[in-house]
């Protein structure tokens, strides 16, 4: 069987290959040529990935062999995308890039192995500053695109919930770890149901007013459905209760349709998600600029360089996955997407493997909270959903994100380290 | 706990999927009517950068070009408002009309690929240059016709009665293509509607020239002969409803043909009556009324109420063109296309031909049969009393020497002013060569003021086609 090391690299080799051509692909859209903008692209993006694959390698040699390779597919689209949009921002993007591989590597060093379950005895701090962090743009932000996320230190911008967002999924997993057994054990009948104590729904009822208060006071329903749909994720894993599922899912509904009632912010996003057309010109025109994109990608797409992407505001951040749609078509598109799905599907797998409670849930959540952002800006910008502002992971141009992101990564390679199989030999002939 | 992760993974395997089936819907299914809508401007950022069909006249005047620039094209109309009635305009801000807009296709060139050659070359991403167009439209006959309607407010249509084509058509006022990007917010508000073409969208009542409807209707009927004879006092009362002579006069005993030719009212309204509505609107319908004329740019339909609407005095005011008989001069020029063409009125039609990029003929049209009214004799007879209008009636102004030249004047009575001045009209008389309606909005008689007017095109018309 092959090694991680070797499975991992040849994976980053193809992700190498990857970010060279695309690179030189916009530049051959243009008259003009290949200029050295593609040729810096395509190297900065190969030694970062190799700087990335030594750090992984170097310290944790057990780690998962492709989360790196995934992450690093989807970073090299969106940096060439970036590159092709706006290519300007794109030494930015990069300069991220590289910040994030560096404190992913911390993480790996700090939290690496069986280190990571240090963290649960910081629950408390954790789950305070990320409670302070998520709510503090109401008192201090800035409002951009309609919504409150932004905090402004100096001369750079910083979205806090991408941070709180990691702090308050280990404080969850630490606490449903501790209270799992209380929280699903101490039943009652309700007729034929087996149901949680009122008692116990206090968790429950508690995300359920920060969420509402990030939807009503920051305006913002993508964090506040990403925060409680986590939530909601990890208690059931922790549980198995679906009853919690079910109270929490009514519970957001009719918060929700309250909201609906009383501010109009929030009916203007409804009205627009069910019929954009209506009013294509004005509020509808984000979207609709959005499914024009789409729809002009068709199969194959047009060609990366050769579409026009960029009628639609915001194409760099949120709108990126639309970009992809049209230049490189439904292909390009079912890629990515198949793209989040496998570092889903490796995220869940490691929590599988994991040996306590505590790593389950913190994968879990990590992966969950990874995996609906991702759904939840694709569905948004497909008017599968209604169209929320939030970050797709990896992909959009922005520096909280990228930085949130690696972090998760590396607490995810983390946790894989821990929990994959020992080779084999050493433990029969320990016995 | 592991059992539960299970099924979380298969939720988000399906919320997965979900996305790539709505991808699939928006990307291969429904992408055709999302890039329809009107908003999305992909397709004219596109359209700019494919040199776009040249349209010319039928004497190889150019009436539409372009200018390159960087990175795409310019639309330049060299002939301004003397042709922009009929090609329209290309604007990425107002859309299109006239034949840049029906013929878009054609004019980018995405029709069809002519050749395995262009096939691979908009593979490689090279633009083909679009299809350029012919028009049957004569330009020296488009001036003349612009030039002779001068500040009137009118129009002109000019037609070959042999084969339906356009040798002219022109309107007034007019606006002019080539910037109508910083005019449109006056040309929109403007009450004398310049952007409207008035040979096929206005609608005006046709006065005496509906005589020549109402003639046919009682000569191909055998109702009346032009020999035939008739009492025409100054005016007549019909159920206490006054219809009168020009200026009253009383014309004593005239024939059926005098009666046309010195468009006495008096006589009409009887012939119209005795005629019945049904006989009239039927002839009338004959001659392409209530039904949409086919042609290149959308017309209006011209109108005549229902026979079963219609009581008498209706049927009176109707014969001599008047009440709720409304037409565009196109209809009228198809009227007068149907008497000079033994009884047929041909399909009109404005473009000759589409040629490719490397000249190769996609696609040609010809004259088509689109009406027949009357039979021959009765087209004949006709034709013989709209020469004696333009001989000794209310047509001389008409006369053109050594042509002998058919036509009727009409004089609409309209509740806004002086009444609109008419004229329809073909020569030479015995093999027609070019039939012409003219109207001019309020300005008094047919004779008058419409008449000269289409006897300048007509000398143009027999100048130019000699």
């Amino acid at each position: 069987m092959l090694n991680n090391r070797i499975r991992e690299s040849s994976l980053l080799l193809l992700v190498f290959l990857f970010a060279i051509i695309g690179a030189i692909l916009v530049d051959l859209s243009d008259v003009s040529g290949v200029s050295l903008g593609a040729i810096f692209l395509a190297g900065i993006l190969s030694l970062l990935i190799l700087a990335a694959h030594l750090a992984n390698r170097f310290f944790l040699k057990e780690a998962d062999y492709s989360l790196l390779p995934c992450a690093f597919l989807l970073a090299s689209f969106g940096a060439i995308m970036i590159y092709r949009l706006k290519p300007s921002l794109v030494w930015f993007q990069l300069v991220w890039v590289g910040i994030g591989i560096l404190t992913m590597t911390f993480t790996l060093v700090f939290f690496g192995g069986k280190n990571y379950r240090v963290l649960e005895n910081y629950k408390y701090i954790c789950a305070l500053t990320g409670v302070v962090l998520l709510l503090s743009p109401i008192f201090f932000g800035r409002e951009i695109y309609g919504a409150k996320l932004w905090l402004r230190v100096g001369p750079f911008s910083f979205q806090p919930a991408e941070i709180a967002k990691l702090l308050v999924i280990i404080f969850l997993a630490a606490y449903l770890k501790e209270k799992s057994e209380l929280l699903s054990t101490s039943t009652r009948k309700l007729r034929n149901m087996v149901v949680p104590d009122i008692k116990h729904f206090g968790p429950l009822l508690i995300m359920w007013a920060i969420s509402l208060a990030i939807l009503v006071l920051e305006k913002d329903l993508g964090s506040s459905l990403l925060f409680f749909g986590t939530f909601l994720v990890m208690l059931y894993v922790a549980t198995g209760r679906i009853a919690y599922v079910a109270v929490g899912i009514a519970l957001f509904t009719v918060g929700g349709a309250a909201c609906y009632g009383i501010f109009p912010h929030i009916q203007t996003r409804v009205d627009i998600w069910l019929n954009p057309w209506l009013d294509a010109t004005g509020r509808g025109y984000q979207i609709v600029q959005s499914l024009f994109a789409i729809a002009s990608g068709g199969v194959s797409g047009t060609g990366i360089g050769l579409g026009y992407p960029s009628h639609i505001p915001a194409v760099h951040t949120d709108f990126i996955f639309s970009a992809i749609c049209e230049e490189l078509g439904f292909l390009g598109g079912a890629a990515v997407i198949l793209t989040y799905l496998l570092v889903t599907y490796r995220g869940l797998k490691i929590g599988l493997q994991a040996r306590d409670d505590f790593g389950k849930l913190l994968a879990v959540g990590l992966t969950s909270a990874f995996a609906i952002q991702s759904w939840i800006i694709m569905a948004g910008v497909t008017k599968l959903a209604p169209l929320t502002g939030i970050t797709l992971p990896f992909m959009s141009y922005g520096g909280s994100s990228i930085l949130s992101n690696f972090i998760l990564l590396g607490l995810l390679l983390s946790i894989s380290a821990e929990s994959s199989p020992k080779p084999s030999g050493g433990e029969i002939y320990g016995e | 706990m592991n059992k539960r992760l299970g099924s979380l993974g298969i939720l988000f395997s399906i919320a997965f999927v979900m996305l790539i089936i709505n991808l699939t819907y928006l990307q291969v299914f429904t992408a055709r009517k999302i890039l329809s809508h009107s908003e999305n401007k992909r397709a004219l950022a596109q359209e700019a950068t494919i040199e776009r069909g040249k349209i010319l006249s039928s004497d190889d005047k150019l009436l539409a070009d372009n200018i390159a620039v960087e990175n795409g094209y310019v639309r330049t109309y060299p002939q301004g408002e003397i042709t922009s009635a009929l090609i329209g305009f290309n604007s990425s801000t107002y859309g299109r009309t006239g034949i840049e807009l029906v013929y878009n296709d054609y004019l980018l060139g995405q029709h069809e690929i002519s050749s395995i050659e262009d096939y691979f070359k908009e593979l490689s991403g090279e633009k083909i240059p679009g299809n350029d167009i012919t028009l049957t439209l004569n330009l020296s006959l488009q001036r003349e016709s612009f030039e002779a309607l001068g500040n009137n407010k009118g129009a002109v249509v000019a037609l070959d009665p042999k084969t339906g084509a356009v040798l002219a058509m022109a309107t007034s006022p007019t606006f002019d293509p080539n910037n109508i990007d910083e005019n449109w917010s006056v040309l929109v508000k403007d009450s004398t509607a310049p952007l409207i073409n008035r040979g096929i969208q206005g609608l005006y009542p046709p006065g005496s020239s509906f005589k020549i409807i109402t003639s046919s209707a009682a000569i191909n009927s055998g109702a009346a002969a032009p020999d035939s004879v008739y009492e025409s006092p100054g005016e007549i009362k019909i159920h206490g409803n006054i219809i009168s002579n020009y200026e009253k006069k009383d014309l004593g005993d005239i024939t059926f043909s005098e009666a046309f030719a010195l468009s006495a009212n008096t006589v009409f309204a009887q012939i119209g009556v005795e005629l019945g509505a049904e006989q009239l609107v039927d002839c009338a319908e004959g001659f392409g009324l209530n039904h949409q004329i086919p042609f290149d740019l959308s017309t209006k339909t011209s109108k005549i109420p229902s026979a079963d609407k219609m009581d008498d005095v209706d049927i009176a005011w109707s014969a001599i063109g008047q009440a709720d008989v409304l037409v565009t001069p196109l209809q009228m020029a198809l009227a007068g296309s149907s008497i000079a063409n033994k009884g047929i009125a041909m399909k009109p039609f404005l473009v000759k031909e589409v040629r490719d990029h490397r000249g190769i003929i996609i696609k040609e049209l010809e004259g088509k049969k689109w009406l027949k009214p009357i039979d021959e004799a009765t087209a004949s007879e006709i034709k013989n009393m709209m020469i004696k209008v333009v001989e000794d009636g209310t047509g001389k102004a008409a006369q053109i020497s050594d042509v002998s030249v058919a036509g009727k004047t009409g004089t609409a009575e309209v509740s806004t002013g002086e009444p609109h001045a008419w004229f329809v009209g073909f020569a030479p008389a015995e093999d027609p060569q070019i039939v012409v309606a003219v109207l001019v909005e309020n300005s008094g008689q047919g004779g008058r003021a419409a008449a000269p007017i289409a006897k300048k095109i007509i000398q143009k018309a027999l100048r130019v086609t000699e």
